[in-house]
């Protein structure tokens, strides 16, 4: 009821502490109480109550001291010869002669009792020596008996103490695996969600298998067209090729009338004037790539007009350049071009009879 | 056999249950002839002029705290009873000394039973599951008819609420509250893990809590 709110944590601890003690207090089994100790007639004297048979042995074994001590001294007094005795006794009266041995009577006699009483004292060292031994023995067995029960105690402690750790050790297995078994339950309750999403996959999946098959279908006609064209393609460059043949030997036929090969070509370029020809297209040609194509195709015509046609060296060496320099391509370029003129395209035209098939030539 | 810390003869006549029967025996007599509402320093005179039944009216009124004390630090409860009968032992032997004016009954009681148990550990060592701070809060624990109204209240309410627990969580809270166990020892004598015990422990103040608020003893 006197508790804020920051500390009744605190209150409930202490609380829970009174309870605690309490309760533990209350539930205790309670021994008897130990025997009380005995009060002296006069009030709280315990203390000497409890020495006083000790003083009074004291004082006993001091008294038969004293006793023996007195015996032994009237003993030798009893045993002195006469002549001994002082002057003064060798007349001695009566009364004093009868009260002296009545004296030695009564010593004799306590002497006699201290005689009984120290007989009765001599055993008591024996005995006392016998207790301790008895004692002596009964301590050494307790502490070999404390040490072997001390031994077990600890085993068992560390038995128990090793227990305790197994038992830890498979808590922390059983945590682990109801964790384990936790998150099977959760994935668990996801699979209706997962096998909805794994049907809808597979039904994708099946038309898009059912798509590729048809764009399959759709590849292989279009392969199948592609060959067929490519087909008619290689027989339309065949007849191409050999109109263009035919076209070329006409051309050099008529330009170099009974003439064949490099020399045949030589003399058509020479005929057509070739070299001069493509002088006055240069000038007047206005793109830079027809310019540098003149330029290359006026320096192999210039090469074949020079060629020495009757040495196998000299044609290899021009069918080379012609090869390399990869001039055929570029005259087919030039003539698919629309830029150029009748006058360019008919010099290109010729150039190309001339130059193309000079392998064949040689 | 288990070591109790007994002599063999003591063990051998059931020295534990003797001594709780002989208590139980003994507190049902004491309630009449003892006396144990008067003064304490009374109670001491009336023991030191030699009334018998003024040191049974002393061992009445501290033996079960004492005892407690013992039991809360480790020791059997035949070891308990012996040191129990030890400690009034010594205490009657030295009354005498004992001086009012230097401070109540209770804790010079107190530090003799500290002593005797010194004793015992210096000869083995103190255990580890249980805690000295609640055993030795035992010796200090407040006599009931001295206690404020109020305070009484809260702790039977906090008894009340104690009840509605569940078995598993009253049975850590006594071992915890009233044994004076450590989480340690709690663990080692249910033979549930450390973690398992403070989530345990913990569970049991929050519900105690909650109750509690709802009786207006915390806020």
């Amino acid at each position: 009821m006197t508790d804020n709110p920051d500390n009744s944590s605190d209150r409930l601890e202490t609380l829970l502490r009174q309870w605690g003690a309490e309760q533990a207090a209350g539930a205790a089994p309670v021994a008897p109480a130990p025997p009380v100790p005995a009060a002296p007639p006069g009030g709280a004297q315990t203390g000497v109550r409890r020495w006083a048979p000790l003083a009074a042995a004291a004082v006993l074994l001091i008294a038969a001291g004293g006793l023996y001590v007195e015996a032994q001294r009237l003993r030798r007094d009893a045993d002195r010869p006469v002549s001994h005795a002082p002057p003064a006794a060798t007349q001695p009266d009566s009364g004093r002669l009868a009260r002296l041995k009545g004296q030695v009577a009564e010593l004799t006699r306590r002497l006699a009792d201290s005689d009984g009483q120290l007989a009765s004292l001599a055993p008591l060292p024996e005995k006392l020596e016998q207790l301790r031994t008895q004692w002596s023995a009964e301590q050494a067995r307790h502490r070999t008996a404390e040490g072997k029960l001390a031994a077990e105690v600890a085993a068992r402690e560390k038995a128990n103490r090793e227990l305790a750790d197994k038992v830890a050790g498979s808590d922390r297995r059983i945590a682990a695996l109801e964790k384990q078994r936790d998150s099977l339950r959760k994935a668990a309750s996801q699979l209706p969600q997962v096998e909805a999403q794994l049907a809808a996959m597979e039904k994708r999946l099946q038309t898009a298998a059912a798509e590729l098959e048809r764009v399959g279908e759709l590849h292989e006609s279009a392969r199948a067209a592609h060959a067929a064209a490519q087909r008619e393609l290689a027989l339309v460059r065949a007849r191409q090729a050999g109109i263009f043949a035919a076209f070329q030997r006409t051309y050099l036929a008529a330009n170099a009338p009974g003439e064949d090969g490099l020399r045949a070509r030589k003399t058509a370029a020479r005929a057509r004037r070739m070299v001069e020809r493509c002088a006055l297209l240069y000038r007047r040609a206005g793109d830079e790539a027809n310019r540098r194509l003149l330029e290359k195709l006026e320096v192999v015509l210039t090469r074949l007009e020079l060629l020495d046609t009757e040495r196998a060296g000299a044609q290899t060496a021009f069918s080379r350049l012609l090869e390399g320099s990869g001039l055929t391509g570029q005259i087919e370029q030039a003539l698919a071009a629309t830029d150029g003129t009748d006058q360019m395209r008919a010099w290109l035209m010729e150039a190309k009879l001339i130059l193309i098939g000079t392998d064949d030539a040689i | 056999m288990p070591y109790s810390g007994l002599p063999a003869v003591r063990r051998k006549n059931g020295g534990a249950l003797t001594a709780r029967r002989a208590g139980r025996i003994y507190l049902g007599g004491i309630r009449e002839g003892a006396r144990v509402d008067r003064p304490e320093t009374e109670t001491i005179a009336r023991a030191l002029a030699g009334e018998a039944a003024a040191y049974e009216a002393l061992h009445a009124a501290h033996a079960g705290r004492i005892a407690a004390y013992f039991l809360r630090s480790g020791f059997s409860r035949a070891d308990s009873a012996d040191l129990l009968q030890e400690t009034f032992a010594r205490a009657f032997r030295s009354l005498k000394t004992f001086d009012p004016s230097r401070g109540t009954f209770r804790p010079w009681l107190s530090t003799i039973a500290r002593n005797v148990a010194r004793k015992q550990w210096s000869r083995r060592p103190q255990p580890e599951h249980f805690d000295p701070e609640l055993a030795e809060e035992t010796l200090g624990v407040a006599d009931n008819p001295g206690r404020a109204a109020a305070e009484q209240e809260e702790i039977d309410a906090l008894r009340e609420c104690i009840g509605r627990l569940s078995e598993t969580l009253r049975h850590v809270v006594h071992l915890r509250y009233v044994d004076g166990r450590t989480t340690r020892g709690i663990a080692a004598e249910t033979g549930i893990a450390e973690a398992t015990v403070r989530l345990r422990l913990g569970e049991a103040r929050a519900k105690l809590r909650e109750c509690l608020r709802s009786k207006g003893v915390l806020e």
